[in-house]
C-alpha cells in the first residue's frame, strides 16, 4: 500500500508537472485492480461516513486535521512519510480503505510540500480557520445528511442529488470502469482526496499549520479520545460494505481535473520572444495505431517535436526535430524573434520517414529590440536617442523588483514577526543608510538570531457601583458591576498608580498606592566558544 | 514659461475576487479589507480634500471589476464594518495602552482618528465606496478606466476570441450598470498586449490603453516619440507607455522613495509583535498571527532596529519626495519638448495599493504631488490620455508589441513551472463555453441560469491572480483550489447541460457564492 501511495503521490506530481500522465494512470488502476470493488465501496462509503453523523463528522474532521498537523510535523522532522504510523492506527479488513484514504492526504502533503514558502507553517495565513469553520458550515450540510445515516446504499445515494457532496476520488474507480469508453466525460484523476464540491472539507484539508496551533489552543485530548471512536465508526461502516446490493446510478462528480479530454492536439504559446511553451494531448490507442501504419517498432521510432520555421512564406519551410526525452506533455522550444513558427508533433522513424500525430497553431514571435521597419512620414529623429530616454535599456527590469516584492506581501499577507522581515526589509531601505555601524565580528553580524521582550502592566480594582474612583488624578469609568482595569505598556522608569475611590454619600474616601517600577538590563549577546 | 508637457498619473485599483459566504472568517477577505482602509478611503479623502480647496487636477485610475463587484456586494460591505469596528475598538485600547510610551502615543492617536474616519465615510458614501468615485468622474477630476472582466491575462488566455471577448465585454458592460458610461480607455491586466487584442477594445468603443515601455518601444513600426507620445493601432485603438524615469523613481527597491527611512514600517504590526491575548481577538480566530494595520515603527535602517514612528516628520519627508518628483518631471519635460518638438506624455503607472498600503504616506505624497503641481510651477500640467488625445488627436501609426508589466516584461511569470498546468484546462473549457454558447444560443430557464453560470465560473477561472501567486510561491493552495474549483464548476455544468440534467439546487448554490456579474449573459461567448 506503500507502493499505492507513492504512485498516488508520483501520478499527482505528474499531473501538475506534465509528464507521465500515461505512467500515473498505469500505476493507479494497478492499485485500484488490486482493491475489489467491494473496498471500492467500502472506501467511498467510509469516506461518506466521515460526514454522515454530525459529532463523529466534527471529530474526524478534527481528527483528520490534527492527523495531518502532526502528519506534517512528523514529516517536517524526518522528511519521511510517516506510513507506518497511519497503518498500525487502523487493523482491520478495511485496513486498505483506510490506508487509501490516509495515503490520500500524503499526495496532498508533497504536493504542499513543493513552493517554498508552504514549508514554514507560521508564515502562512490559514484560509480558513477551524472556529470559523464550525457553526457555519455545519448548519447548511447537516439537514441534508440527517435522512441518510440509516444504510450503506442510501449512503452511497444522496451524493447525488445533494448539492454540495462531491464524491471521492475513490468512487471514480467505478466511475472507470463503467466510463471506461466515454470520453466525452473525462477520466477523472482519481486521487482520492477531499471532494472540492464541498468546501468546508476542503477548507479542512488545507491550514495545516492553523490546526497545529488549533489542536495546542483546544482540547487535544478530547479529539484523540475521538480518534477510537471514530476509527471504530469507520470499521464498521466500511465492513458492511462488502455486503452492499447492486449500485444504484450515483451522479459521480470529480474532485480533480481530468488529465485527458480525449482529444487529439498540440498549442503553442508565447512565453516571450525566445521561448514557445507548447501543450498537447494524445491519445494512446491513436498513437499506437500511427505507429503501425508507419511500420516500425518502438525501438525504431521516436516522438518528436517538428518546428517549422514559416516567417519567409515559401511552398517548403525549413524545420528542426525535437526530441523528446521520457512521456512528458509539454515542452519549451527556444525560438528566435520576430519569427513565426508551428509545429507537428509526430514519429519519427530510424530511416527518416515522418507521420505527424496533430498540427499547431501558428505563432508569431516578438521583438526584443526596435523595429526595423521606419514609417517615413514619422521619421526625422534620432530614435536611439529617444529609445534610450524611454528606458529602452532597462526593457523588463526596471520597475519589477519592488513591484514584485510589494506583489508578494500583498497576497502572502503575512510576514514574521519583528525582527525577521529584516531580510527583505533591506531591500526597501534607501542606499546610503550605513549604519550596520562596526558592532562586533562579521560572522557574528550576519546571524539572524532574535530575542525581544517587553512588559505590561494590568491595574484592576473594584469597588461599589456608584462610587467615584479617579485613577492617576483622572475619573474613571467603573463596569456594571464596579470593576475597572487598565493595560498599559510598562517602560523603564519609575509609576505610581494611585488610585482613590470615593463612597457615593460622598463621605468616605479609600486611596491606594501601588508603585511599579521597571529597569531592564540588556547586555551584550554571548557567543559560546567553539559553537561559531 | 508655457506648459511643457504633460503628466498622466494612472492609479490601477484591483483586487481578485474573493468572497467566501460559507465561512464566517476568511483570511483573504482582509486584502480588500485592508485596501479599502489604507489605499480607497485616503484616496477618496485626498480628492475630498482637493474638490474642497479648489486645485485643479486630472487623475487616471483603473478600477477593476472584481474590485467593483466587491465593493458592491453587500456581505463584504457587511464585513468590512465588521472589521473596521474591530480596528476601532482595538485602536482605543491601543491609545490607552500607550499612555506612557509618549514616542507612541502620538501614533496610536493617529491610527484612532484615522479609522473613525474611514467608518464615517463609508457610511456616507452608503457603504459604497463606487460611487465615491463615480461622483468625482462626474465632477470631471478623474477619469475612470475598465480592466478585463475578472483580470484574465489576454496572451494567455486567447484560445477562442470569445473567451478574450468575454473579458473585455463583460468588464464594459459592468463599467456602464456602475458609472452610467461607456469606459473611454481599459487598463489591460498585467499591461498583457498582443497583437491583435485591440480590435476587442475597438468593439466596445474603448479609445486608449496602457501597456509597459517596450509595448511601444518595440512597435512596428519605430515610434518616432518614443514612450512619449501615443500611438494608434491599426484599429484605431490608442496605446500609452509607461514612463520608465517616474516609475523608478517610486518603484524602484534602491532608488525608491518608499524605502525612506522615515517611513512606516511594514513589518512591525502589532499584530505580530504584542501579547498574544491582548491581540488575539483582532488576529485571525485560529490564533495565526495577521498584520492589523497598526504599526508604530519607522524604517530607520538596513537592520533589525527600528525606530518609532512620527507622524509628522514622515508627512514632511513626503511633501519633500513629492517636490523632487516634481521636479524631476518639470526637468523631463523640458528636456523632451525641445528635443522631440511635441509636448510629451509622462504615463506614470502605479498600483493603487502601493499608494496608502504598502507605502503609508503614499496619498500624502500624492496629495503634496497633485497641490504643487497646480499652484508651484506651471511647466507641466496633469492629464488624463483622453486629454492627450483631444490635444493631439493626429498620432502615428504602429502595431506595439506583445509585452506586459511583468517579471520580465512578457509572460512568464504567468507561464511558469508553478501554474503552466491550468493553461490546457482553460483552453479546453473556453472552447467548450464556446460550444455551449453556439449550441444553446437561445436558451432560457434553467438552462440560461447554467450557461451564465458557466460563463462566470470561466471567467473567474481565468484571472491572472491565481497563476501570480502560484508564481511566487505565497498562498499556493488557495490560488490551486480557486482555479480548480472553479473549471471543476464549469466542467459539471458542461456535462449537466449537455446531458440536459441540470441539478438547480446544487446551481444556486454555486449561483449565490460566485455571484460576480449577476446580468452576464453567456452568448458573448459566440464565436461569429
Amino acid at each position: 500500500m506503500a507502493r499505492a501511495g507513492n504512485t498516488k503521490k508520483t501520478s499527482k506530481f505528474v499531473v501538475r508537472k506534465a509528464a507521465g500522465s500515461s505512467a500515473g494512470k498505469k500505476a493507479v488502476p494497478k492499485s485500484r485492480a488490486a482493491a475489489s470493488k467491494s473496498t471500492a465501496r467500502k472506501t467511498s462509503s467510509s469516506v461518506k461516513s466521515l460526514k454522515k453523523p454530525k459529532i463523529l463528522s466534527r471529530i474526524s474532521s478534527r481528527v483528520k486535521t490534527v492527523r495531518r498537523a502532526l502528519v506534517k510535523a512528523a514529516k517536517k522532522l524526518s522528511r519521511k512519510l510517516p506510513t507506518a504510523k497511519k497503518t498500525s492506527a487502523v487493523k482491520v479488513p478495511a485496513k486498505k480503505t483506510l490506508k487509501k484514504k490516509v495515503s490520500v492526504k500524503k499526495p496532498a502533503l508533497v504536493k504542499k510540500a513543493k513552493p517554498v514558502k508552504e514549508t514554514v507553517p507560521m508564515k502562512k495565513p490559514a484560509p480558513a480557520p477551524v472556529s470559523g469553520k464550525k457553526p457555519q458550515k455545519k448548519s447548511p450540510v447537516r439537514p441534508e445528511k440527517a435522512p441518510v445515516k440509516l444504510s450503506r446504499k442510501e449512503v452511497q445515494k444522496p451524493s447525488a442529488p445533494k448539492a454540495k457532496a462531491a464524491l471521492p476520488a475513490a468512487e471514480k474507480k467505478n466511475v472507470r470502469r463503467v466510463k471506461a469508453t466515454d470520453r466525452s466525460r473525462g477520466l477523472a484523476k482519481k486521487e482520492a482526496k477531499v471532494p472540492f464540491g464541498d468546501l468546508r472539507v476542503a477548507m479542512v484539508k488545507k491550514p495545516v499549520y492553523s490546526k497545529i496551533a488549533d489542536a495546542q489552543n483546544r482540547k487535544p485530548a478530547a479529539v484523540r479520545k475521538a480518534s477510537p471512536a471514530k476509527m471504530a465508526v469507520k470499521k464498521k461502516t466500511a465492513v458492511p460494505a462488502a455486503s452492499a446490493p447492486a449500485p444504484v446510478p450515483v451522479r459521480e462528480f470529480p474532485q480533480e481535473l481530468p488529465s485527458n479530454y480525449g482529444d487529439n492536439l498540440i498549442y503553442l504559446m508565447v512565453r516571450d520572444p525566445h521561448w514557445i511553451y507548447a501543450y498537447w494531448e494524445l491519445q494512446k490507442d491513436y498513437v499506437e495505431g500511427s505507429r503501425e501504419s508507419l511500420g516500425g517498432s518502438w525501438g525504431e521510432i521516436c516522438t518528436v517535436l517538428r518546428v517549422y520555421d514559416v516567417t519567409d512564406s515559401q511552398s517548403e519551410p525549413a524545420y528542426q526535430d525535437l526530441y523528446l526525452g521520457g512521456i512528458t506533455d509539454h515542452w519549451h522550444i527556444n525560438a528566435v524573434p520576430d519569427r513565426s513558427y508551428f509545429v507537428e508533433i509526430g514519429l519519427l522513424h530510424k530511416d527518416g520517414r515522418f507521420l505527424s500525430l496533430a498540427r499547431s497553431n501558428s505563432v508569431l514571435m516578438p521583438r526584443d529590440s526596435m523595429s526595423d521597419v521606419l514609417d517615413e512620414q514619422w521619421m526625422d529623429i534620432d530614435f536611439d536617442k529617444v529609445y534610450a530616454l524611454s528606458g529602452g535599456f532597462d526593457v523588463g527590469k526596471s520597475s519589477q523588483e519592488l513591484r514584485k516584492l510589494m506583489q508578494d506581501r500583498m497576497q502572502g499577507n503575512a510576514s514574521s514577526g519583528s525582527g525577521s522581515g529584516v531580510g527583505i526589509v533591506t531591500s526597501m531601505s534607501s542606499p546610503g543608510s550605513g549604519s550596520w555601524g562596526g558592532q562586533g565580528l562579521e560572522a557574528m553580524k550576519a546571524r539572524k538570531f532574535f530575542f525581544w521582550l517587553d512588559c505590561e502592566v494590568i491595574v484592576y480594582g473594584g469597588t461599589e457601583p456608584d462610587a467615584k474612583v479617579t485613577f492617576q488624578g483622572k475619573v474613571i469609568k467603573l463596569r456594571p458591576d464596579g470593576t475597572f482595569s487598565f493595560r498599559f505598556a510598562l517602560p523603564d522608569g519609575n509609576f505610581v498608580f494611585d488610585a482613590k475611590a470615593e463612597s457615593s454619600d460622598g463621605i468616605e474616601e479609600r486611596v491606594i498606592t501601588p508603585v511599579v517600577q521597571r529597569e531592564t538590563s540588556r547586555p551584550a549577546p554571548v557567543f559560546k566558544q567553539g559553537k561559531v | 514659461m508655457e506648459e511643457k508637457g504633460f503628466l498622466t498619473l494612472v492609479l490601477h485599483a484591483h483586487l481578485p475576487f474573493v468572497r467566501h459566504p460559507e465561512h464566517e472568517y476568511f483570511l483573504e477577505e482582509n486584502w480588500l479589507y485592508q485596501a479599502i482602509t489604507e489605499t480607497y478611503v485616503p484616496l477618496i479623502h485626498m480628492f475630498e480634500g482637493l474638490q474642497r480647496d479648489g486645485i485643479h487636477f486630472r487623475i487616471t485610475m483603473s478600477l477593476t471589476p472584481p474590485l467593483i463587484s466587491m465593493l458592491k456586494d453587500p456581505l463584504l460591505q457587511d464585513r468590512y464594518v465588521r472589521h473596521i469596528d474591530k480596528l476601532i475598538e482595538l485602536a482605543n485600547k491601543e491609545v490607552d495602552r500607550t499612555r506612557f510610551l509618549p514616542e507612541y502615543h502620538g501614533t496610536a492617536l493617529h491610527y484612532y482618528w484615522q479609522f473613525t474616519q474611514t467608518r464615517e465615510t463609508f457610511y456616507r458614501y452608503g457603504r459604497d465606496l463606487t460611487e465615491a468615485f463615480k461622483k468625482f468622474q462626474d465632477a470631471g477630476v478623474l477619469e475612470i478606466i475598465t480592466c478585463g472582466a475578472t483580470h484574465g491575462f489576454l496572451p494567455l488566455v486567447n484560445r477562442t476570441s470569445g473567451a478574450v471577448r468575454a473579458q473585455i465585454q463583460t468588464a464594459a458592460r459592468q463599467y456602464e450598470e456602475t458609472f452610467g458610461r461607456g469606459p473611454a480607455g481599459i487598463w489591460m491586466p498585467e499591461c498583457g498586449y498582443y497583437p491583435g487584442a485591440d480590435r476587442f477594445l475597438k468593439e466596445v468603443g474603448i479609445r486608449y490603453f496602457l501597456t509597459d515601455t517596450h509595448g511601444i518601444l518595440h512597435a512596428t513600426p519605430r515610434p518616432k516619440y518614443g514612450v512619449f507620445a501615443p500611438v494608434y493601432c491599426p484599429s484605431g485603438v490608442a496605446a500609452f507607455a509607461r514612463d520608465v524615469e517616474s516609475s523608478k523613481q517610486v518603484w524602484s527597491a534602491v532608488e525608491g522613495y518608499p524605502g525612506d527611512h522615515d517611513y512606516r514600517e511594514y513589518y512591525r504590526d502589532i499584530g505580530f509583535d504584542l501579547d498574544f491575548d491582548y491581540i488575539k481577538p483582532y488576529i485571525s480566530p485560529d490564533g495565526l498571527r495577521v498584520s492589523t494595520g497598526i504599526k508604530y515603527h519607522r524604517i530607520t535602517g538596513a537592520s533589525d532596529h527600528k525606530e518609532p514612528y512620527s507622524r509628522e516628520r514622515a508627512v514632511a519627508k513626503a511633501a519633500d519626495h513629492a517636490g523632487n518628483f516634481l521636479f524631476n518631471r518639470e526637468k523631463q519635460a523640458e528636456y523632451l519638448q525641445s528635443f522631440l518638438g511635441r509636448k510629451p506624455v509622462i504615463v506614470a503607472p502605479y498600483d493603487a495599493e502601493l499608494y496608502g498600503h504598502w507605502w503609508y504616506e503614499g496619498p500624502e505624497f500624492l496629495n503634496f504631488l497633485i497641490r504643487k503641481t497646480a499652484c508651484d510651477q506651471k511647466t507641466i500640467r496633469l492629464a488624463t490620455p483622453s486629454d492627450y488625445l483631444r490635444e493631439y488627436p493626429v498620432n502615428q501609426v504602429c502595431t506595439p508589441s506583445f509585452s506586459s508589466w511583468g517579471w520580465k516584461g512578457y509572460a512568464e511569470t504567468w507561464l511558469s513551472n508553478a501554474n503552466h498546468w491550468i493553461y490546457r484546462h482553460l483552453h479546453k473549457a473556453s472552447l467548450r463555453m464556446g460550444e455551449l454558447a453556439g449550441r444553446f444560443r437561445h436558451s432560457g430557464g434553467l438552462t440560461e441560469r447554467a450557461l451564465n453560470q458557466a460563463a462566470r465560473e470561466l471567467l473567474l477561472a481565468q484571472s491572472s491572480d491565481w497563476a501570480f501567486i502560484m508564481h511566487t510561491g505565497t498562498m499556493v493552495p488557495y490560488a490551486e483550489k480557486r482555479t480548480k474549483d472553479h473549471l471543476l464548476n464549469f466542467t459539471r455544468i458542461y456535462e449537466d447541460v449537455l446531458q440536459n440534467r441540470i441539478d438547480e439546487g446544487w446551481l444556486s448554490g454555486i449561483e449565490s457564492r460566485n455571484n460576480i456579474f449577476p446580468r452576464i449573459d453567456y452568448r458573448v461567448y459566440c464565436e461569429n
